[in-house]
């Protein structure tokens, strides 16, 4: 199958929005993070949307005139942290709130130094895979369901992939919903042409 | 309701490199627009990241809500259209009215004899050889 017809291409996964759980939604945590200042960390594991919903966070802030600073660190870049902070911290007014996306590459010196300058800003919220760095805002969570809802998503029903695919993808990824949606890519990759069945 | 469109030559939508395209584009808007503008683009798409290059840019100045005009535009050498099962580059034509940003875009394809080119795998190129 062509890349450009693979549901599971990258501009699809990535046009997905986040999905809550738990009865959770949009209102109550918007009113946790106000409760909290503006200082909350999104925990979870890999893979399940922490990067989706604090980008999403941070449209809808930014639409209500909230300027956002991002600061996206990551296992490659996490040698560069320093230059990125500084460079991150030069333009910043306390109109700002600061988002670090995978907050875990600090080490602990350098994240006491970044909320101590960023208790001049606005806020800051990050998102992490452990808890106990900021009040939790959220904690975002894995399951077979999730996988099955984003597959529903991304598939016309007649071309789902049955539930126990899911669920031996879910197993062998240990919940990595990204890494299983890359696996699908594979397989799909490898299936003959669909061209036209699947939605664009 | 609002409508923007691209028509090829004869209903066209595979061309050469360098081919030179004569287009005729037309919008109906509710609102008279700023400017309107024909973009010529690639994007790749498949596994990674996507990659976007705008290679070509007509503007339409001072236009009218309602409204049809013809350009020409020669089209590049490089890169073919691809695909193969990482990745597909894809060429595509994009007319936008500024400032709402309404757009539309219809795909090309540009390569030799009008067919993009097909990737194959190292294990179907070694079966090939």
């Amino acid at each position: 199958m062509r890349a450009a017809d693979n549901p599971f291409r990258a501009d699809r996964v990535q046009s997905l929005r986040y999905r809550f759980h738990d009865g959770d939604d949009w209102e109550s945590m918007l009113a946790r993070l106000q409760k909290c200042s503006f200082r909350a960390a999104i925990v979870g594991p890999e893979g399940v949307g922490k990067t989706t919903l604090h980008e999403e966070l941070a449209a809808r802030l930014e639409k209500d005139g909230h300027p956002i600073r991002w600061l996206r660190l990551n296992r490659e870049n996490r040698r560069q942290a320093p230059a990125l902070i500084r460079r991150t911290f030069a333009d910043m007014t306390p109109k700002h709130l600061l988002f670090i996306d995978g907050a875990e590459q600090l080490g602990f010196w350098r994240w006491q130094l970044i909320k101590r300058r960023a208790g001049r800003l606005a806020g800051l919220v990050i998102n992490t895979h452990t808890s106990g760095w900021l009040p939790t805002l959220i904690e975002c969570k894995s399951s077979v369901s999730l996988l099955s809802e984003v597959a529903e998503e991304l598939l016309p029903e007649e071309l789902r992939p049955p539930q126990e695919t899911l669920v031996s993808l879910f197993d062998r990824h240990a919940g990595n919903i990204r890494l299983c949606l890359r696996s699908l890519y594979d397989q799909w990759a490898s299936a003959p042409d669909v061209r036209g069945q699947v939605p664009r | 309701m609002n409508r923007l469109e691209i028509e090829f030559p004869r209903e066209r939508n595979t061309f050469e490199p360098g081919e030179e395209i004569d287009l005729t584009v037309s919008w109906e808007l509710e609102e008279a627009p700023e400017r309107i503008e024909l973009r010529l683009v690639w994007n790749t798409s498949g596994k990674g990241t996507t990659d976007l290059e705008i290679v070509q840019a007509v503007p339409f100045e001072f236009p009218s809500p309602f409204e049809t005009r013809q350009t020409r535009m020669t089209l590049p050498g490089s890169p073919y259209s691809f695909s193969g099962k990482l990745i597909t580059l894809q060429w595509g034509l994009e007319l936008i009215a500024f400032p709402s940003e309404e757009s539309t875009r219809r795909e090309i394809v540009i390569a030799p004899s009008g067919t993009e080119v097909r990737l194959k795998s190292i294990k179907q190129t070694e079966q090939v050889i």
